[in-house]
């Protein structure tokens, strides 16, 4: 989280906002474009960056310093999987800055899958099909670095616990 | 007059996606969206949209046997079809089923509004895969591919597909007859004469054809994650 001064101009004196910064990451332009209308419901929130690889999303991240990535986990040169342990890997070398918080947004319905992915140092895990619905609830959750997850699975509600 | 597009596919992400690219373009707007084949049949029966994007893999009813359905009972609609895949086989039952657009998912940011333009001035729009497999068609027979090409595989009716993904989606025959409002006997009956025309013995078997024959679509998962089981559907009484 950034914390950024601002004019509140019906005040007239400076307040403290926080911006998110989020750096959008699919293959899909298609997608993405999608991610980025949901997200600017959110005044605030900031998509700083895209990326359509794993290794574009490596090179983005360490130049843009997000505050959380929304990552696919399907995508070429690097899945998504490769490219949160490597952020996790880095960031332990290493003691400047915030490390981003991952949010997953996959197509992958799957227990087994979203195991792997808390278990690569992923916070947040949302299924594609629900995107649009969970997005927003799932950013704010892991941008406070808490976990987020939810399958589309009949039965199954978003877990927003720690 | 706004030229009217419909979209269907099963992600509201992607729909979000669609609408934010389309409307940006002027003289057209989004009349309506659709989840999944069936829902697009019957929004288009109400909203007679100008244009309709529709995507393969969806549940309940593919976009594939959607278009057919859409052409049968309008076959002036103007559909553009949105795909993970341009493998020969889809786009050959894609131009069957009477496409007139044919638009790669990956690639759709860039070619989407110029197939829709292409469809308002009469033309079509195809991948360049797909200009290919047309030409090549067009010098070996002397004509594009047409509309009869011989069947691979034994063809079953449209009916009998709808009720194919169902059941293959893990519907049981109960559930199948309540979506499509027919009784139970008659999926039975549908059951029974998919497995025999198809020489299925089991809905395991009947599962494998339809992921062959891209009546539904399943993930596959990144390398590292290893392979992800393959739905086991719930057991369906036997029609005998």
């Amino acid at each position: 989280m950034t914390f950024r001064a601002a004019i509140d101009p019906t005040l007239g004196k400076e307040i403290a906002t926080m911006t998110t910064r989020i750096l959008l990451v699919d293959d899909h332009p298609i997608v993405r474009e999608g991610l980025k209308t949901v997200l600017q419901r959110r005044p605030g929130w900031e998509v700083v960056g895209e990326a359509s690889d794993g290794e574009e999303a490596l090179e983005k991240a360490e130049a843009l310093h997000p505050d959380v990535i929304v990552l696919d986990i399907t995508m070429p040169k690097m899945n998504g999987l490769e490219v949160c342990r490597v952020l996790r890997q880095n960031a332990n070398g290493s003691s400047d800055g915030e490390i981003p918080e991952v949010l997953f947004v996959t197509q992958h319905d799957s227990p087994q899958m979203l195991k792997e992915a808390l278990g690569v140092g992923a916070k947040g895990y949302v299924v594609k099909s629900n995107a649009a619905r969970d997005l927003l609830e799932a950013i704010e959750v892991v941008s406070q670095h808490r976990v987020f997850t939810a399958l589309a699975r009949p039965g199954e509600k978003p877990q927003g616990a720690n | 007059m706004k030229l009217r597009i419909l979209l269907a596919d099963d992600h509201e992400i992607v729909r979000r996606g669609l609408a934010s690219l389309l409307i940006r373009h002027e003289g057209w707007e989004i009349c309506g969206e659709a989840n999944d084949g069936r829902e697009a049949v019957e929004k288009v029966r109400q909203l007679k949209p100008d244009v309709i994007i529709i995507d393969i893999g969806m549940p309940n009813l593919n976009g594939l046997d959607a278009t057919r359905r859409i052409l049968q009972e309008d076959p002036t609609a103007k559909i553009i079809v949105l795909t993970v895949t341009d493998a020969d086989q889809v786009i050959r039952e894609a131009l069957d089923a009477g496409a007139r657009g044919f638009v790669l998912k990956s690639d759709a940011a860039r070619d989407l509004v110029t197939a829709i333009e292409a469809l308002e001035s009469k033309r079509m729009f195809f991948t360049p895969r797909v200009n290919e497999l047309l030409l090549a068609g067009f010098l070996e027979k002397g004509h594009a591919i047409s509309r009869n090409h011989p069947p691979t595989l034994p063809t079953l009716t449209a009916r009998e597909r709808e009720i194919t993904q169902l059941l293959a989606e893990g519907r049981s025959s109960k559930e199948a007859a309540s979506l499509l409002n027919l009784s139970t006997k008659t999926i039975e009956t549908h059951r029974s004469n998919i497995m025999r025309k198809l020489s299925l013995h089991s809905i395991r078997d009947l599962v494998v054809y339809a992921i062959k024959n891209k009546i539904i679509q399943i993930e596959v998962p990144p390398d590292s994650a290893g392979p992800l089981p393959i739905p086991i559907p719930k057991p369906v009484p036997s029609a005998q």
